[in-house]
C-alpha cells in the first residue's frame, strides 16, 4: 500500500521534471534559407508561420547575419518572442551561390545530427535571392508549408524525382551515386521549380532545365506519373501522352567491354493531338518521334553527365553491385568518362481517349 | 547453498520461455547493431547476422544438455564440477556479468531519450522511477517477472511493420552482390552480429523454474529463432535504406530510419517508438536483476527481497555517474565482450568438462 501512495506522488511530482514546450508558446521554424552576403559571411533566413485565432497566418521572418551557420541558430532567438524550434522543418534553401562555391555539406550537417530534424526534409537550390523568396507573401499560407507542398507533389505525382534530406545524405555517402536538389525560382509572387542542380559531392557543377526533368526521371527511376509530356511531330502537329508509366532498366551485361545499356520503357495515354485523324499510322508515328526525341535528349544528358563527372543516375553503384571482389571508386571513376553508354527508349500508347 | 529447490506454485510452464529467450534478446542492441557488423562483412552483414543466429542455436542445445543433465541451474553445476570455492567465484562471475547487463540496459535506454527526446532528463530521477518500477515488478517474484517479458514481446511487436518504411523506400542493388565478403569478413561480421542477440544467459539461473524443463527446450529454440527473423529483417531494411559509408556514421540506424515514417496522425514516429521501447527494456532489467538476486541468494544464505533493494540502488548510483557518452559505449562494448566468449568459450568448455567428469565418475 505505501508502495502505491509512493508511486502515486511520484507519478504527480515528476509529471513536470522536463521542459515542456506548449504549441502556443514556441514558434515552429518551416523554412530555412541560406545565402552568402558580397563580404563573404552567411546570411540565415527563417520563417516560422504564427497562427491567428480568426484563422489568418502571418509568417515571422527573422533574418541574421554571421560567420559561421551555428551562430545564425542562436541569433535567431535573440530576435524571436518565443523560443524557435525546429521539430516542424519542412525545407532548406541554399543560394545558388552558397551551393556554387562552398558547397552545402557544412550547412546540412546540422539538419542530419538534430534529431528532431525529419528525413523527409526537403533540400532545393534557390536562384533568386532566398530572402526575397521567404519574405514574399503567398497568401494566407505557411511559407514553408508552400514552398514544400510545390515541391512534394511534383516529386510524388509529377517529374520531379524525389529529393528529401534522407536522399540527399544517402547519395552523398555513396560513392557510386552524386545528389541532386531541385532548382526553385520566385516569379513574381509564385515559386516555380526550374530544374534540377546536379552536385557533385556537396558542390554544384550543373543544372537541367525544368524541360528535362522528364527524360531525367526516364533514366533514373521506375516511376508513374500524372504529368503529360508534349511531343513536337512537325508540320505544325502535337500530340501530348499522360498517365505515364515509365520502367527503367540498365543492361550491364557488357560491362567488361565497357559497355552500359539503358532501356526505358514508357507506357502513355494520349490526351491531345491536334492533327487530323488519329488512327494506328499516326500512332506509330507519334511512338517514334517520342522515342527518338527523348532519346536524343538523354544522350545527350549522359554525354555531359560524364564530361563533368557526375554520376546522378547511380550508374557506379549499379555497376559495382554486379562486380565481385572489392570494387575500386577511384578506378571507376577514371572509367566512367570514357564508357559507351547507349539509350533506347521504347514508346506504347496504349490507349488514345474515350473518343475516336 | 540454499534454495535449490523450487515450489511447485512457483514454477512457469514450459511454453513461457518462449517469451523469456526472446524478451531478453531483444534489447537496447537492436537500436544500432546494424552499423557494427556492416562495418565488418558491408552488404552481406544479414548473412553474418543469420549465421551468428543459426549458432547460437547450438549454444542453448548445449545449454539444455548441461542444465538437464544437472537438473539444476549453473549454480549447482558450478559447484558440483569445480567444488566449492572455485565454482562459488565463476558464479560470482556471472552474477556480476547480470547485474552489469542490467546497468548497461537502462544506461542506454536513458541516453537514447536523453539523445533523441528530452536532453534534459534526470538521469537519476527517471532511473529511480524506472528501479521503482522494477521493484515493483520483482516483488511479485519470479511468475510477475515471466509475466512482464510476455508482455514485452507481445505489446511492441508491431515495432516490426515499421521496418516497411525503410523497405519502401529502400534500394535493394545495395544487397547485391550477395556473397561478396570473405569468410574472415563474413566470420568478423557474425561476431559482432552476434551481440545483439545475447543475454538469454539468464536461462541458466531460472531453469529450475520451469515445469517439465525438457519440454520447454523447442520453445527456448523458438524464441531464439524469432530473434534471428527479427535482426535479418532489421538488418536487410538497414542496408538497403543507407549506404555503407552513411551507416558507418549512424549510431542508432534503427532509430534513424523511423525519421522516414509518415503517418497522417504524428508527425515524428521515434517518439512513439522509444516510448513503446521502454516496454521491451522493462522486462530486461527486471530479468537480469531477479537473476543477480536469485544467484547471491543461492550462494550466501539471505533473502532475495532484502538483497533487490541494494541491487538497485547499486545500479541507480552506477548508472547515474556514467555520463559521457565514451563511457556508455564502453560498457556497452566491455559487457558485448564478456557476454560473447561466456556464451561461444565458456558453454562449450562447460559442456565438455561436464562430460568427460561424469564420465571418470561413472568409471571409478
Amino acid at each position: 500500500m505505501k508502495l502505491r501512495i509512493l508511486l502515486c506522488v511520484c507519478m504527480l511530482i515528476l509529471s513536470g521534471c522536463v521542459e515542456n514546450s506548449i504549441v502556443d508558446d514556441i514558434q515552429m521554424v518551416t523554412v530555412i534559407g541560406y545565402e552568402k552576403t558580397d563580404d563573404g559571411k552567411l546570411k540565415g533566413i527563417a520563417v516560422a508561420p504564427q497562427f491567428q485565432a480568426n484563422g489568418n497566418v502571418e509568417n515571422s521572418v527573422f533574418v541574421e547575419t554571421a560567420q559561421i551557420s551555428k551562430e545564425i541558430r542562436s541569433q535567431f532567438n535573440t530576435e524571436s518572442p518565443k523560443p524557435l524550434v525546429s521539430g516542424k522543418l519542412q525545407l532548406a534553401i541554399y543560394s545558388k551561390k552558397i551551393a556554387e562555391e562552398d558547397g552545402i555539406m557544412e550547412l546540412t550537417d546540422t539538419l542530419q545530427r538534430d534529431p528532431s530534424i525529419g528525413s523527409r526534409t526537403f533540400l532545393a537550390v534557390s536562384n533568386s535571392d532566398p530572402e526575397a523568396m521567404l519574405r514574399t507573401n503567398f497568401g494566407n499560407v505557411d511559407t514553408g508549408h508552400y514552398i514544400h507542398s510545390i515541391l512534394e507533389h511534383n516529386s510524388k505525382y509529377g517529374m520531379l524525382p524525389e529529393t528529401n534530406l534522407h536522399n540527399f545524405f544517402y547519395y552523398y555517402f555513396s560513392e557510386g551515386n552524386d545528389p541532386f536538389l531541385p532548382l526553385i525560382d520566385l516569379e513574381e509572387d509564385k515559386v516555380k521549380i526550374t530544374g534540377l542542380v546536379l552536385l557533385k559531392k556537396d558542390k554544384m557543377v550543373s543544372e537541367l532545365p525544368a524541360d528535362d526533368l522528364f527524360t531525367f526521371k526516364i533514366l533514373y527511376e521506375n516511376f508513374s506519373s500524372n504529368d503529360s509530356y508534349t511531343t513536337d511531330l512537325g508540320g505544325g502537329d502535337h500530340a501530348s501522352i499522360y498517365n505515364i508509366a515509365s520502367k527503367r532498366d540498365i543492361d550491364l551485361k557488357k560491362i567488361k567491354k565497357n559497355k552500359i545499356t539503358i532501356n526505358g520503357k514508357v507506357l502513355g495515354v494520349i490526351k491531345e493531338y491536334t492533327g487530323e485523324e488519329l488512327n494506328t499510322k499516326v500512332k506509330e508515328k507519334i511512338e517514334k518521334d517520342m522515342e527518338e526525341e527523348v532519346e536524343k535528349k538523354g544522350r545527350e544528358m549522359i554525354e555531359k553527365f560524364q564530361e563533368e563527372g557526375i554520376d546522378p543516375l547511380g550508374l557506379g553503384n549499379a555497376v559495382r553491385s554486379v562486380t565481385r571482389g572489392k570494387f575500386d571508386y577511384d578506378e571507376w571513376k577514371q572509367r566512367y568518362t570514357d564508357i559507351d553508354i547507349k539509350f533506347n527508349m521504347e514508346v506504347v500508347i496504349t490507349e488514345s481517349g474515350v473518343i475516336e | 547453498m540454499s534454495g535449490a529447490e523450487v515450489k511447485e506454485q512457483h514454477k512457469i510452464s514450459p511454453f513461457l520461455v518462449f517469451y523469456l529467450v526472446h524478451t531478453m534478446q531483444i534489447g537496447v542492441g537492436v537500436m544500432g547493431f546494424q552499423r557494427i557488423v556492416a562495418k565488418e562483412a558491408g552488404n552481406d552483414a544479414w548473412i553474418s547476422v543469420l549465421l551468428a543466429g543459426i549458432s547460437l542455436h547450438i549454444v542453448i542445445f548445449l545449454m539444455y544438455k548441461i542444465l538437464l543433465k544437472e537438473n539444476g541451474d549453473i549454480i549447482a553445476v558450478h559447484k558440483r564440477l569445480f567444488g566449492k570455492w572455485i565454482g562459488g567465484l565463476l558464479s560470482w562471475v556471472l552474477i556480476i556479468y547480470f547485474i552489469a547487463m542490467s546497468l548497461t540496459v537502462l544506461r542506454t535506454y536513458i541516453e537514447v531519450v536523453q539523445v533523441w527526446m528530452f536532453p534534459d532528463l534526470n538521469k537519476w530521477i527517471f532511473g529511480f522511477v524506472f528501479l521503482l518500477l522494477v521493484y515493483y515488478c520483482l516483488s511479485g517474484g519470479f511468475k510477475v517477472v515471466t509475466g512482464i517479458s510476455f508482455f514485452g514481446v507481445v505489446l511492441p511487436f508491431y515495432l516490426l511493420l515499421t521496418m516497411a518504411f525503410p523497405l519502401y523506400h529502400g534500394h535493394f542493388k545495395d544487397l547485391l552482390p550477395i556473397l561478396n565478403h570473405s569468410a574472415s569478413e563474413l566470420y568478423a561480421g557474425a561476431k559482432a552480429g552476434a551481440l545483439p542477440y545475447l543475454g538469454f544467459s539468464t536461462l541458466l539461473i531460472y531453469f529450475p523454474f520451469i515445469k517439465d524443463p525438457a519440454k520447454s527446450h523447442r520453445w527456448a529454440q523458438g524464441g531464439h529463432l524469432l530473434t534471428i527473423f527479427i535482426y535479418v529483417i532489421v538488418m536487410i531494411a538497414t542496408i538497403t535504406f543507407f549506404s555503407a559509408n552513411q551507416l558507418e556514421k549512424t549510431v542508432w540506424a534503427t532509430l534513424t530510419t523511423w525519421k522516414i515514417a509518415e503517418m497522417p496522425f504524428v508527425e515524428r514516429f521515434e517518439y512513439i517508438g522509444i516510448a513503446t521501447w521502454a516496454l521491451v527494456v522493462l522486462p530486461n532489467i527486471c530479468i537480469t536483476v531477479w537473476a543477480g538476486g536469485r544467484g547471491i541468494r543461492r550462494l550466501i544464505n539471505v533473502k532475495q527481497r532484502t538483497i533487490t533493494i541494494p541491487l538497485l540502488i547499486l545500479i541507480l548510483i552506477v548508472n547515474s555517474l556514467l555520463t559521457r557518452r565514451e563511457n556508455i559505449d564502453m560498457l556497452n562494448s566491455s559487457i558485448s565482450n564478456i557476454g560473447f566468449y561466456m556464451i561461444f568459450v565458456y558453454i562449450p568448455l562447460l559442456f565438455i568438462f561436464q562430460l568427460v567428469l561424469y564420465k571418470v565418475r561413472k568409471q571409478s
